[in-house]
């Protein structure tokens, strides 16, 4: 069984932070000896939600995301909180991916990568009135195996 | 650096196309097709990390290098990053090669 099994960080909302924000998730994960695209299926979730916050949350407001990756059960769970402005992403439509390149609008793919990529994506208004946004991915592997 | 051909110009692009690097690479991008290089290679061989922000400058590229008479190829995507291109969507729609010589020979 691996003795860690959460790893949390807190990091000023701007875009040069969200590299370190993966390199957690990824060491987290490689620990856990996830196989590459899992590993990589999280991060890249997990980077799409807090740009997403920096970006149109904070708007060079000042403000921090935080970060907890945790094994719960058979589950990979990541927490991102924040204290922009309550904002819902699951409620953000859907990308017509299968519209013709030159009619589809720029933007909204990080909601569909993430939505791709995990099992459950789920948000609530904090009881500080910022975002808490719960990723949910089943384990590649049994832990410890 | 940028490799002209007689036909394109191959950009690679390294390491992460992320929210941090993707504005620099639209920037040079659009400073290509405006200079009048329309053909565009971008060389995704050591393309490590691909996250939308990539996607949108790789979407955006496309257009206005289709605008101006060109286009846009994409050239050894591999792993992670052919996944988020496939899932994206555009894999079909901008055209995709396993090298650059292909690439850039299409054009």
């Amino acid at each position: 069984m691996a003795t860690e099994t959460s790893v949390e960080m807190t990091v000023p909302g701007d875009v040069e932070h969200l590299a370190s924000l993966r390199d957690c998730v990824e060491a987290f994960c490689d620990r856990l000896g996830q196989p590459p695209n899992f590993t990589m299926a999280v991060m890249l979730s997990a980077d799409e939600a807090a740009t997403n916050v920096v970006m149109h949350g904070y708007q060079q407001r000042p403000g921090n995301v935080h970060l907890r990756v945790a094994v719960i059960d058979e589950d990979l769970v990541v927490r991102l909180t924040d204290t922009a402005p309550p904002y819902d992403p699951t409620r953000a439509p859907t990308p017509d991916i299968n519209a013709p390149i030159e009619e589809r609008a720029i933007g909204g793919l990080g909601i569909h990568l993430i939505r791709n990529n995990m099992d459950v994506v789920a948000h609530r208004v904090t009881e500080a009135g910022g975002n808490e946004l719960t990723l949910i991915k089943r384990l590649a592997a049994p832990q410890g195996a | 650096m940028a490799a002209t051909t007689p036909s394109a110009v191959v950009v690679p692009v390294n390491d992460n196309l992320d929210a941090v690097s993707s504005p620099g690479l639209e920037r040079r991008l659009n400073g290509l097709v405006e200079e009048g290089s329309t053909r565009l290679v971008l060389d995704l061989t050591n393309l490590r990390y691909l996250a939308s922000a990539g996607l949108r400058t790789i979407i955006a590229a496309h257009r206005f290098a289709g605008m101006a008479g060109g286009g846009l190829h994409l050239a050894g995507l591999a792993g992670f990053a052919q996944t988020v291109v496939e899932q994206s969507g555009i894999a079909g729609r901008i055209p995709t090669f396993a090298t650059v010589d292909e690439a850039t020979a299409a054009f």
